[in-house]
């Protein structure tokens, strides 16, 4: 079974406020509980996730008892924000690509996970996600990630 | 008779990268040859886990002093580096099975 996917766009002033962006999303549509945001705020704390690949992003994500499927939000942001990275969390990288991962169950979504990270170090998979219009956007994540 | 070894993949939630990397090691352990059995964790987890293991493996940095020999697979995860990353491993689990 895929991935649902959620695309929302936004401005944000810190990780904090990005992230929070994308657990509303997610709680909004029933598929993660309430505190889902915080619990990814509270692993990005300890366990920083932003990728210093060609180009950045951040997959802040947190084990959630409460999700219901497995879904990816991905974040626009209008100017970037500061992660830390997950290889030093003494480095920072700049990103306004963030992908918030609900994971149900990540054994059975182990294609899907792999799928992602190949998809993160596509420059070009990647620059679609600031062209193509929502719709659209979906059903090619759903093909390249799955 | 080379022996098996012990592996534990450590990421912070035990959820996401540990098991893209737990299968990425997967692949290096059949591609050389090594017996091996590995067990998922999060990172608080290594401090104690480590005992039952010969080598562990974390997908982000860790810095704390461990008894056990400890390298990162972020490029096994990330793509970042990936193939000095598996070369490095292979040769660590070469040198573990042999031990």
């Amino acid at each position: 079974m895929g991935n649902r996917y959620l695309i929302i766009h936004g401005s944000a002033a810190t990780k904090e406020e990005a992230i929070r962006m994308c657990g509303q999303a997610l709680y909004h549509d029933g598929i993660v509980s309430k505190n889902f945001a915080q619990l990814c705020i509270d692993r990005e704390q300890e366990f920083p996730t932003g990728l210093p690949t060609e180009i950045p992003t951040a997959i802040p994500h947190a084990k959630d008892e409460g999700i219901v499927e497995s879904c990816i939000c991905f974040l626009k942001l209008d100017k970037p924000v500061t992660f830390r990275r997950m290889d030093d969390d003494s480095q920072e990288i700049e990103t306004d690509m963030i992908f918030n991962l609900a994971i149900k169950d990540p054994n059975e979504h182990l294609a899907a996970l792999q799928n992602m990270m190949s998809f993160l170090n596509d420059p070009e998979a990647l620059s679609k996600c600031n062209t193509l219009p929502e719709e659209e956007l979906v059903k090619y994540l759903e093909k390249k990630i799955g | 008779m080379s022996k098996e070894v012990k592996i534990l993949v450590a990421c912070g939630s035990g959820v996401a990268t540990s098991t893209i990397a737990q299968e990425a090691v997967k692949e290096i352990v059949q591609n050389i040859g090594v017996k091996a059995k590995i067990v998922k964790g999060t990172i608080a987890e290594v401090p104690d886990k480590q005992k039952d293991v010969d080598l562990v493996l974390t997908t982000a940095n860790y810095r704390q002093p461990l008894d056990k020999p400890q390298m990162s697979v972020f490029g096994l995860v990330s793509g970042v580096n990936r193939a000095a990353t598996e070369k490095k491993l292979a040769d660590l689990l070469k040198e573990l099975s042999e031990a």
